[in-house]
């Protein structure tokens, strides 16, 4: 295996993470094997991974089907929160980011507003007091 | 293809491909998206799925010194491909009908 297939595999491990070691054991013994064989069958290593998809998407997937396994196997509210949390994941990260980036602006804008506010005041100020002689 | 109609179709066309022989991910999967046009990364959950529905089952062989797992079919997979493969048929006699087949004009 080459540098960028066991970086691969090392950022499929970091997204697995989270899930049940047998999940997560069983995963990368897939795609490890997966990979060597793609390599023994004469694929460009970086083909394949490109292929494959990003490790992001290689573990939604996992995710997406595990999830449903478990509400299947223990049908109820709390493992159907599990899924729906799953699925929100996906959703919810770009929108954080977006309203992270927006109050970040907001909050810098109100700084800006306020230096020169206290810039225009300051000059008022001083011609205030030039137009009073001093 | 419609994304969860392609889904529905997996599992048949996996059950169909090891109901000819045992095979592993790499061959199954290549075999797969000659057949659909599907992403190589969607096979693995389906085939723990599979699995975890008892269609399947698993077991290790060495192959140049390393393990290689094949994928079997199980007596219960076999059954499951024969209700598929009708309702497939009946969804295709519907779908001609509806948008004309060869035969219906």
């Amino acid at each position: 295996m080459d540098e960028k297939t066991r970086a691969y595999m090392d950022s499929l491990k970091k997204a697995l993470e989270d899930l049940p070691q047998s999940e997560v054991k069983d995963a990368l013994e897939y795609y490890e094997e997966y990979l060597n064989d793609a390599i023994e069958a004469g694929k460009n290593p970086e083909e394949t991974l490109k292929q494959l998809g990003p490790p992001e998407t290689v573990s939604a997937m996992i995710r997406a089907e595990a999830s449903f396994e478990r509400v299947r196997k223990n049908p109820g509210i709390k493992s159907f929160s599990k899924v729906a949390g799953n699925g929100m994941k996906a959703f919810t990260k770009p929108v954080a980011v977006f309203f992270m980036a927006l109050f970040i602006i907001i909050l810098y804008g109100m700084v800006i507003l306020l230096y020169a506010g206290a810039a225009v005041s300051v000059v008022a100020a001083l011609d205030a007091l030039a137009g009073a002689g001093y | 293809m419609d994304a969860q109609m392609k889904k529905g179709l997996l599992d048949i066309c996996v059950l169909s491909v090891l109901k000819k022989e045992d095979t592993y991910g790499y061959k199954l999967t290549q075999e797969i998206t000659g057949l659909l046009d599907t992403s190589e990364s969607a096979l693995y959950p389906v085939l723990r799925r599979l699995e975890t529905q008892g269609l399947l089952e698993t077991y290790t062989a060495e192959y140049s010194g390393r393990l290689r797992k094949y994928y079997r079919i199980t007596a219960s997979g076999i059954t499951r491909f024969n209700e598929l493969a009708i309702e497939v048929k009946e969804f295709k006699r519907v779908i001609d009908q509806i948008v004309g087949g060869d035969d219906n004009g």
